[in-house]
């Protein structure tokens, strides 16, 4: 049964496609949102948050187009007002900071934030960590990526383009500006 | 040779395919710039690192009981409003049932009269008849009816008396003291 059908079923009305979607997608969803805050507390809150804006928008939804990037261009849009109400001052939270620089470093602790590459994903811009989670946490294709982003399949790439650059020139690597490089 | 800033122009377009051979032109250019090969390599390795360490935990066996319910007790679903789509094949459904009544209406056989119309009405007549007083029109219709049965009945009761007649006259003549005896 594809996720597409479900969801035409949801649209029908069927309470079992409903909680078999859920089943499907709560912890690709609630993942991407605990990475994208380091909060599980947080990343719970707004998967619930997710499917309850997901249950009243799915009259809109098309069947024709893949549900997995609908879904998570909704998570999208439920992170992006978690933030206007809880980082007003584009402060991180106490779970964001520089792994390299906190005395937190034990594994357990690094394993509770994830990999330090993403820890210093999440400090781009939430765009470009979107795109980026979603390309290679989430394995979307550029169509997919674009569809979650709502933004065309050229200006996904753009995207992903200048995060990879940026992490880069975070990460210290210094292979992420060099000469010439206007993009 | 293609200038850097195109280059990097391709390497955004190809920047997500890292299995494929990268076109004629950006390959002979970076066959020949350090620049622009460090740059391809650098996303590919990062691309890589982030595919390979993005780390997937187990959400919390609750939550999705959790969100069913919630859903549930925040808005029972209603049906969406009808869509254009929908709307489209209903009405398409309703034109082809109205032209299927149409022509079944216009082929289809004549109505012939039901066999049990004629017992039906003559039983209703009878029961008219012996439930109210007789009226003119009512003794006209009996007569009608039964004027078949009345007719031979008639003939036979007219045979019986002449029959009776000539016996009587026999006996009569038989037991009747002769006037002429001396
Ligand atoms: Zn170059």
């Amino acid at each position: 049964m594809t996720d597409e059908t479900l969801a035409r079923w949801w649209q029908e009305g069927s309470d079992a496609a409903f909680a078999e979607l859920v089943g499907r997608f709560y912890g690709r969803i609630f993942n991407f949102l605990w990475h994208a805050t380091g909060h599980r507390e947080d990343a719970e809150d707004l998967t619930q948050e997710t499917f309850l804006a997901a249950h009243r928008s799915i009259p809109r939804y098309q069947p024709a187009r893949t549900f997995g990037p609908w879904l998570f261009g909704i998570a999208r849009h439920t992170l992006a007002d978690h933030w206007r109400r809880q980082r007003p001052c584009d402060e991180l939270p106490p779970d964001f900071a520089d792994p390299i620089s906190t005395s937190e470093n034990a594994p357990a602790a690094r394993e509770e934030r994830g990999s330090a590459l993403w820890q210093q994903a999440r400090r781009l811009k939430p765009r470009q960590f979107e795109a980026l989670w979603l390309r290679y946490g989430e394995g979307f294709d550029i169509a997919g990526v674009a569809r979650a982003l709502g933004i065309t399949r050229i200006h996904a790439k753009v995207l992903l383009f200048r995060a990879r650059k940026e992490l880069a020139r975070r990460a210290g690597s210094g292979k992420g500006r060099t000469k010439g490089d206007r993009l | 040779m293609m200038a850097c800033w195109i280059s990097r122009l391709w390497l955004i377009r190809h920047a997500d395919e890292y299995g494929a051979t990268p076109p004629a032109r950006l390959a002979r250019h970076l066959a020949g710039c350090a620049s622009c090969r460090a740059q391809r390599e650098m996303h590919r390795n990062l691309a890589t690192r982030l595919a390979a360490t993005a780390s997937h935990r187990e959400p919390p066996p609750f939550l999705a009981a959790r969100i069913v319910a919630a859903a549930r007790a925040a808005a029972p679903y209603r049906r969406p409003a009808v869509s254009v789509h929908r709307l489209r094949w209903t009405g398409a459904v309703m034109i082809a049932l109205t032209a299927g009544l149409s022509l079944w209406l216009a082929i289809r056989p004549a109505k012939t009269p039901r066999p049990v119309a004629a017992p039906l009405e003559l039983a209703a007549l009878v029961r008219e008849t012996i439930s109210r007083p007789m009226q003119l029109a009512d003794q006209q219709r009996l007569t009608m009816v039964t004027r078949s049965l009345a007719q031979p009945l008639e003939q036979e009761w007219q045979r019986i008396q002449a029959d009776a007649n000539g016996a009587w006259h026999t006996l009569a003549a038989d037991f009747t003291p002769s006037p002429a005896a001396p």
